[in-house]
């Protein structure tokens, strides 16, 4: 328990010692001539050991400097806290109009030396304002508080700005009566900006300014830092603020007493803040395809969170943008990830502050990805672009190439899941639509909107065509008609001829010349079937002659004697001789079957 | 005596082409270079020199569209691919290069449905081009007259019987291949076919100025021209929506 109280003593004494002490230096800025002010340097929690005054010039001092000391103690929640100033207090009496410096003063404490900086102090010529409204000793009536007592004045530094392009409102009220509070204090809105606050005190502050020769109460009510969103004349619309202000009562009462307690009156006054007109001109033309509406000056860098990496390992890119500028409203920059890799959404980090009327800081865009393939990958250069307002130009930065390098990781993707075939097959993913490449090839060129279809050489071939189908006719035709003839002529005189062969015959049997005998009556059998059927001698055979005859329906009877008629004849000229009867029952047979074979084919064939 | 005198003129024309076509042949490679290089100015250039000497073919169009595109002239790209189609109706480059380029047009239009079995009849020139229909047509024609010659005169019943058959059918054939070259040149040929090349144009009611807007038709669309009339057109797009547009905003594909 002890050792706990010592720690917690020891932790405290550290912090009293690296409580830091403080130089600062504390007056008007603005004093009429022949007025009477206080300098004021204090010294906050700093072992005094000695002051170096200042140095003075322009400015009668009239007395100091005092030291005073004042020690505080406070507790919080139990906390204490001490501190303890030291004060060294001047009384100056400006002289002459003008702008007089006065120079630092410095102490030094434990073998430092603390400074404050030089102040420079306005005099004008003019009547001495009250050092405080709370002193207001002018007497004011309700009536006699005009627009020149007190105001409200919106100021903004910049009145023609390009689209993003940072600027300041100031939103000031400025008096030289007694104002003791406000009320319905309507703040302006911003339409067409991105605004935000960055000073908005919990108390008022007043500060003396010298506004247009003539001393005034200024407290700086709300300043904003604004991003112009659209282009055009973008107005703000006026604020206002009902001020209560406190005014002497000036009626004399009857009484004594009246006259010598003052009665103080409170008067309600609303002050308004006239509209003011930005005018907004859009970024010039040829952005580049990477600008977003940055605008300022920034620049950019990106790294790998690793540089190797096995697949299916998830890894991040960090793209930190910094500078100045609209870098709160920055948009994630695209970044081009080799096609197999998946990629999140970008996460932001945001460590821009507003400073001097502009943001800076930087902003940090994480990319997770997994690479889905091992391999040496190239991620291409992350590019931004911005609007440089001083040069007036689009500037584009660039990162390197990030180099990574995925190894072939292990077969699970997720862990324990088991490894199955197949299932890392995926569709082809399409990454991007382009029109096909031109055709190379050599061209038949032909004469523009000459078609064959329908032209005259069209016409011509189709006609040549049938011409020639004409004259093939006719050939062919003529052939036939001269064909037909000869087997006319065959058919009608196959009766006679075969008669001719069998007289032939009978005179050769008469001479008893068998051998020709047989011949000629075979001869005889064939030429009038072969005349009669219009076969050349070569397509003359046993089988053509029966499928003929059978196709015309002779009767199967008459076509058997007939050919078993030629066979004998065949046999019987290299057979013995089988007697004279025997060849006179042949030839007798051959004339009859001719005769019959002349009867069948003439009835059927017309 | 007559095919003599055919061969001879084609021959005389050939010779006197000859020469041309050295020059239109490296114009061609020439332009098709300077595209390889991006360099899509003096692509364009040598390519429309071809054209302007009176020379085509679907590639040359084919590449004017495609350079074009490239050089950002959806509404050009769309005219030259247009153009290339027509000769080639069934090319696949070309029909999807048109695809790709109609979808960066702004207008979508929604052509009126038809019945898929007629749309195939009406679409069934397009599978060759006019010429292709042709040669088949003469080559089908040629065999009908050989198998009617074998009809008229072979001997064998059966043979006859079957080139009788096979000569009809294949009459039959031939008709419907005359027909559909007939079909095809006419489509290729079918100068009521315009594109839209003004970013922007106003479709009114009547001719002229005075007349009521009726709709707002961005580059690239295709429409049909009804009638002219001054410098006015009636036009009627896809989805049958019909009205008047100035003659100068539009340009005919043929």
């Amino acid at each position: 328990m002890k050792k706990t109280f010592l720690l917690i003593l020891a932790v405290l004494s550290l912090v009293q010692a690296t409580a830091q002490g403080q130089f600062t230096v504390e007056v008007p800025n603005v004093v009429a001539s022949k007025e009477r002010f206080r300098l004021v340097f204090t010294a906050t929690d700093l072992a005094h050991e000695s002051f170096s005054p200042p140095s003075i010039s322009g400015f009668l001092v009239l007395a100091g400097p005092t030291t005073s000391t004042m020690n505080r103690m406070e507790y919080i929640n139990g906390r204490r806290t001490q501190s303890r100033s030291v004060s060294y207090t001047y009384i100056l009496e400006a002289g002459e109009p003008g702008k007089y410096t006065i120079g630092e003063a410095s102490i030094l404490s434990d073998n430092v030396t603390y400074r404050t900086k030089p102040v420079t102090i306005e005099v004008i010529a003019g009547t001495a304002a009250p050092d405080s409204p709370a002193r207001e000793e002018n007497i004011t009536t309700e009536a006699n508080i005009t627009d020149k007592d007190v105001f409200l004045r919106l100021s903004i530094n910049k009145r023609r700005v390009v689209k993003g392009e940072p600027l300041t409102a100031t939103l000031k009220l400025y008096t030289r009566v007694n104002v003791a509070g406000a009320e319905d204090i309507r703040f302006p809105t911003f339409n067409g900006f991105w605004s935000q606050e960055v000073y908005a005190p919990q108390q008022i502050e007043w500060q003396r300014e010298n506004v247009d020769g003539e001393i005034y109460q200024a407290a700086t009510l709300r300043s904003y830092v604004l991003l112009p969103q659209q282009t055009g004349d973008i107005r703000i619309d006026p604020s206002e603020i009902v001020c209560v202000i406190q005014v002497r009562n000036t009626r004399r009462g009857q009484s004594l007493l009246d006259e010598f307690f003052d009665s103080y009156q409170t008067v309600r006054k609303r002050v308004i803040a006239p509209a003011l007109t930005v005018r907004v001109n859009d970024l010039p033309a040829g952005a580049p395809a990477s600008f977003t509406g940055a605008v300022g000056k920034f620049n950019l860098r990106a790294e790998l969170g690793k540089d190797s990496v096995s697949a299916h390992d998830a890894l991040s890119l960090f793209v930190t943008i910094s500078g100045e500028g609209n870098i709160n409203l920055l948009e994630t920059p695209r970044v081009q990830f080799p096609p197999d890799f998946e990629v999140y959404d970008a996460k932001v980090t945001d460590n821009s502050r507003s400073t001097g009327g502009t943001f800076s800081g930087s902003k940090t865009f994480e990319y997770p990805v997994i690479p889905r393939s091992h391999g040496d990958f190239t991620i291409d250069p992350v590019t931004f672009s911005y609007y440089d307002i001083e040069a007036g130009v689009y500037r584009t930065i660039s990162s390197r190439p990030l180099e990574l390098k995925v190894s072939r990781g292990s077969q699970t993707p997720a862990q324990g899941m088991p490894y199955t075939p197949g299932t890392h097959r995926r569709a082809v993913e399409s990454l991007g639509q382009d029109i096909r490449f031109i055709h190379t090839s050599v061209q038949p060129w032909r004469v523009k909107g000459r078609y064959f279809t329908g032209s005259v050489y069209y016409f011509v071939l189709i006609l040549s065509i049938f011409a020639m189908a004409g004259v093939a006719y006719v050939v062919l035709d003529k052939r036939r008609m001269h064909r037909n003839d000869i087997v006319k002529v065959r058919h009608s005189r196959a009766n006679k001829v075969a008669r001719n062969r069998l007289k032939t015959a009978g005179t050769l049997l008469k001479q008893e010349q068998f051998e020709d005998y047989y011949e000629e009556l075979q001869r005889a059998l064939w030429g009038y079937i072969a005349d009669k059927l219009a076969l050349s001698q070569a397509e003359c055979s046993r089988e053509r002659v029966v499928d003929m005859l059978g196709s015309r329906n002779v009767d199967k009877s008459l076509v058997n004697d007939y050919t078993g008629l030629i066979e004998s004849c065949e046999f019987a000229r290299y057979a013995p001789d089988p007697g004279q009867l025997e060849k006179e029952r042949i030839f007798d047979m051959a004339v009859v079957a001719i005769s019959k074979m002349e009867q069948a084919l003439k009835q059927i064939v017309v | 005596m007559k095919r003599f005198l055919l061969l001879f003129v084609l021959c005389f024309t050939a010779s006197l082409t000859a020469g041309a076509k050295e020059v239109t042949d490296s114009l061609w490679n020439e332009a098709n270079t300077h595209y390889s290089n991006a360099q899509y100015q003096e692509a364009l250039d040598k390519y429309l020199s071809i054209e302007e000497s009176g020379k085509e073919s679907p590639a040359l169009y084919y590449n004017i569209g495609n350079t074009y595109f490239q050089m950002r002239y959806i509404a050009y790209a769309i005219l030259y691919y247009e153009k290339a189609l027509r000769l080639e109706p069934n090319n696949p480059d070309i029909i999807y290069n048109l695809e790709v380029a109609r979808e960066q047009c702004i207008d979508r239009i929604e052509p009126v449905p038809v019945f898929f079995l007629a749309d195939w009849i009406r679409k069934s020139h397009q599978l060759l081009s006019s010429d292709i229909w042709t040669a088949i047509s003469i080559i089908l024609l040629v065999s009908a007259l050989v198998f009617f010659m074998i009809f008229l005169f072979a001997r064998g019943v059966r043979f006859r019987k079957a080139s009788f058959i096979l000569s009809v059918v294949i009459l039959l054939f031939t008709l419907l291949t005359v027909a559909l070259a007939w079909q095809s040149r006419k489509e290729a040929t079918r100068e009521d076919l315009a594109i839209v090349l003004s970013a922007v144009s106003s479709v009114r009611s009547s001719p002229g100025t005075q007349g009521k807007d009726l709709l707002v038709i961005h580059e690239g669309t295709r429409l049909r021209v009804l009638e002219k009339m001054g410098d006015w057109a009636r036009i009627e797009l896809e989805d049958g929506r019909q009205g008047w547009v100035a003659l100068n905003e539009i340009v005919f594909v043929y």
